[in-house]
């Protein structure tokens, strides 16, 4: 039974879709029975490779259709399960199942509710047979499913013309990346006369050769644009925004952490280029630009989910930065990172969608003072916001302290630097979503807006209590998820060893049946415990405050007369009451930086031909780069 | 157009059709060449000889990487894709699907009005969808032993039923097209787990032991060619009713 685990979770969802496009669009109950039931056993079949994968370190196989290599060479497609792989597919399938939950009375009010069903479970099933597919062309199909499922929930809304417009931007730029993809599929493919991956590896094991630097450079360059690294992320802010909530969690969550495993499956297990600090430098260069750039972006919105879609794309870029580190510690870092990043990003985006859907807005101006109305939707928002901003009692803390100390023990001490005040940027934006959407002043039109119903918190609690127990804990989480997913990552010769025998492998590698051992320590004398303690007598005093009347002396009240002085507040004055819009928070940072702000404005054209071009221009560098340096 | 008059040119049009089918075959048979519609004669070379230099008549001639890796169909190309890659394919036909629901929200519906088409494509049009629902059938029928296979078969059968709907005539309807392709899809994913209960394994061939070049050989070949055929053609006719809303 264990060996047939993989198929099992991703066929649970694609038996699932098809049954989701046979019922009703009225049929509402049953629908939603279906769907929960098909993400939860996928969710089980995951767990249930738990212990054969991680605790005992076994590394699963799969071959469809009983086409097992005959001398040495691959016909069928394989399945490939090894620690990364579970490790992403363990995250990846618990935010399934908690976008399913929460979809449920999110979209209720929608039309095409049918479609939408459908299309999340094969989104979602394209993902999980991408984590756990050995094949290349499989991994290929998976990412077209991946692809036109993503566009297609871009445009769900389509009553409003930029989510029309956001997915037509999203199909030209996401056609370009899976091309370049299949490009590089097919040059291997004529170069070695096979697909599977582990059977690639060991042929490509020290043998680069002008062809298949080729297809690195166009396999690096088409998942970067699926993860949306810098010069190629044009197209994430306006997607991630008018896509409903719970798709654009799994946009961040999901379909970014696929392209994150696809760079480490191939640039690390297939190619090996581990130790190449040619490619070391373009992952960490690349890692860095996209955090400093997504952040600074990110300043300057005054949309809730456009803000967090910069966000996004900038710790995706910690994510790069650690696993380009090639370190162990780096690579944990990394991984560390993009679990994190799922969890507290989920949780920021399900926040903005029940913003969304008890006010019809997410424009940060228009918002406030929901804090009295969402109690506990202002709670999980700040405890995202403190993970994202790496406050230290929450998981983002951790990930971003080993990547710190990662990056300055390998070397690259302004990266650390830079690192540190996009932390700090992280934080003074997610001020100001707190300030101009939770506190200050509510106004008149919302007055009657109550919490999100109970399905809804449901998903946003638990990611919340996964994120402070991720920061509570990390030992335990490092020793029993990510040290074992960098031990594989860093030990091609097993994969290749398990997949297509032993006899095949030791012909290409000597050193057989030695895991490369992760040692590290922590820098630093913090304990999670201590700074928990701090943390909760810091809130209980500032609650004491907040309660004895510190604050704020008048009583709450919202601005129930038409009154210029309850308008939003655009000018230096500080008067009683008014409240800071969202884009002018920081007008004096924004003001000291006009000319970059102007420029990066004028990069964010919106036109898809600029993007496009963009995306070439990349390949061209990429390609120049790879050519120049990568021996 | 009154029904006994379209009746009786539907007829008349089916004799001339006939007649000139006829005549066809009597000049291919005069020049000697001939068409055979019945062979009775065993050909001795297949796809597969020309492809591998193996006569899959022969029951120990072998393929070229292994012993037992083509066992089932005459036809190699439709060996590798619904037999040893039936996987991707079975994924390939779900990104039509995928695409064509999804297309429809980026691009939303036009309301458009059906023109009264021309008298000679209205009455014409039953005969050619009878002739192109035939080729696609036996493409997708053949298609484990011949060029051919599931997916043209489907883009053949997918153009029957456009012609019917530029001609003004009701054929299937959307739901019909939609449950058609749900089912296929479930099927599809449904053998696969049979084969998991009877072998063990998903997605293996479990009907074997029959002989190769025969019409039902190969296994579960044909019977997955049919089934994606039905769902590219229900996804490629869906198409129309995704883009257009009658009024």
């Amino acid at each position: 039974m264990t060996q047939h685990l993989p198929i099992l979770s991703i066929i649970s969802l694609f038996i699932g879709a098809f049954i989701v496009a046979l019922i009703k669009e009225k049929n509402e109950m049953l629908r939603n029975t279906i769907v929960l039931i098909a993400t939860f056993l996928s969710f089980v079949f995951t767990i249930m490779m738990y212990r054969p994968i991680i605790l005992e370190g076994n590394i699963l196989t799969y071959w469809m259709g009983n086409w097992e290599p005959i001398k040495d060479w691959a016909i069928g497609i394989g399945l490939e399960v090894d620690q990364l792989s579970l490790f992403f597919g363990l995250f990846i399938s618990l935010s399934i199942v908690l976008s399913a939950l929460y979809s449920f009375r999110y979209i209720e009010r929608e039309t095409g509710k049918d479609k939408y069903y459908v299309l999340f479970l094969m989104m979602s099933a394209s993902v999980m047979g991408f984590i756990f597919t050995g094949d290349l062309f499989n991994m290929y199909v998976m990412i077209e499913i991946m692809t036109f499922a993503s566009v297609a929930l871009t445009a769900f809304r389509n009553d409003r013309p930029e989510a029309v417009e956001a997915g037509f931007k999203y199909i030209a730029i996401g056609s370009i990346g899976s091309s370049l993809i299949l490009l590089a599929t097919v040059i291997i493919y004529a170069q070695f006369h096979t697909l599977n991956l582990a059977q690639l590896a060991g042929e490509l094991y020290n043998n680069y050769t002008a062809i298949t630097i080729f297809a690195l450079a166009l396999m690096i360059v088409g998942y970067a644009v699926k993860v949306f690294a810098v010069p190629t992320h044009f197209v994430a802010p306006d997607a991630y925004m008018v896509a409903p909530s719970s798709i654009s969690m799994l946009f961040s969550g999901i379909v970014n952490k696929a392209a994150v495993y696809g760079i480490l499956r191939i640039i690390y297990v297939v190619y090996q280029s581990m130790n190449l600090s040619s490619m070391q430098f373009l992952l960490v260069f690349w890692g860095t630009v996209t955090m400093f750039i997504g952040v600074t972006m990110a300043l300057a919105q005054h949309d809730f989910k456009r803000l967090l879609a910069f966000h996004s794309i900038s710790q995706i870029g910690y994510v790069l930065t650690g696993i380009g580190l090639t370190t162990a510690l780096g690579i944990t870092g990394g991984l560390y990172h993009a679990l994190n990043h799922t969890l507290f990003k989920g949780l920021l985006f399900l926040c903005a969608g029940a913003v969304f859907y008890a006010t019809g807005t997410t424009d940060l101006d228009k918002l406030g003072g929901l804090a009295k109305r969402m109690p506990q939707t202002t709670l999980i928002f700040l405890i995202g916001a403190f993970s994202i901003s790496g406050i230290p009692p929450f998981n983002g803390f951790v990930s971003k302290w080993i990547i710190y100390q990662a990056s300055y023990e390998a070397g690259y001490a302004p990266v650390t630097i830079i690192a540190l005040i996009v932390s700090v940027m992280t934080l003074a934006s997610f001020i100001k979503v707190a300030q101009s959407a939770f506190f200050g002043q509510l106004p008149k039109e919302f007055k009657n807006v109550e919490e999100v119903p109970l399905s809804m918190r449901i998903p946003m609690w638990i990611m919340a209590i996964l994120c402070i127990v991720g920061g509570i804990v990390p030992s335990t989480v490092t020793k029993y998820l990510i040290t074992p997913a960098a031990n594989a990552v860093m030990n091609s010769a097993k994969y290749v060893e398990v997949m297509m025998g032993k006899e095949f492998a030791s012909k290409f590698y000597s050193n057989l049946g030695s895991a490369p051992v992760i040692d590290y320590k922590l820098a630093g004398y913090w304990q999670p415990i201590a700074w928990l303690i701090l943390f909760g007598i810091l809130l209980l005093a500032f609650t004491l405050v907040a309660v004895l009347g510190g604050f704020n002396p008048k009583k709450f009240s919202y601005a129930d007369e038409e009154d210029a002085k309850y308008d939003v507040f655009f000018s230096g004055e500080s008067a009683e009451f008014s409240h800071v819009g969202g884009s002018d928070l920081f007008w004096g940072l924004k003001y000291q930086f006009r000319h970059y702000f102007d420029f990066m404005h004028k990069i964010h054209s919106g036109l898809v031909n600029d993007y496009a071009l963009s995306v070439v221009l990349t390949a061209a560098v990429i390609l120049l780069y790879v050519f120049t340096f990568v021996r | 157009m009154k029904d006994e008059k379209s009746l009786f040119i539907n007829i008349v049009a089916l004799l001339i059709l006939s007649f000139m089918a006829f005549y066809i075959y009597k000049v291919s048979i005069d020049t000697g060449e001939g068409i055979k519609i019945t062979d009775n004669i065993t050909p001795k070379m297949r796809v597969a000889d020309r492809f591998l230099k193996k006569n899959v008549l022969d029951e120990n001639s072998t393929y070229n990487f292994s012993q037992t890796a083509e066992d089932t169909s005459a036809n190699i190309v439709t060996s590798i894709v619904v037999d040893y890659r039936l996987f991707d394919t079975t994924l390939e036909v779900i990104v039509l699907f995928v695409t064509i629901l999804g297309f429809g929200f980026v691009i939303p519906k036009d309301r458009r009005r059906i023109l009264k088409p021309s008298v000679i494509l209205y009455r014409w049009s039953p005969i050619l969808m009878i002739l192109m629902l035939m080729i696609g059938g036996y493409m997708f029928i053949n298609g484990h032993l011949s060029p051919g296979g599931g997916f043209p078969a489907g883009a053949i059968i997918s153009t029957a039923v456009l012609i019917g709907v530029l001609a003004g005539r009701k054929t299937v309807n959307h739901k019909t097209l939609k449950v058609v392709e749900a089912i296929a899809g479930i099927s599809i994913f449904g053998i696969g787990i049979a084969s998991f209960i009877i072998k063990g394994v998903f997605f293996q061939n479990f009907l074997t032991g029959d002989k190769i070049g025969d019409l039902f050989s190969g296994g579960l070949i044909p019977v997955f060619y049919a089934l994606i055929a039905f769902k590219v053609a229900a996804e490629l006719s869906n198409i129309y009713f995704e883009f257009y809303e009658e009024c």
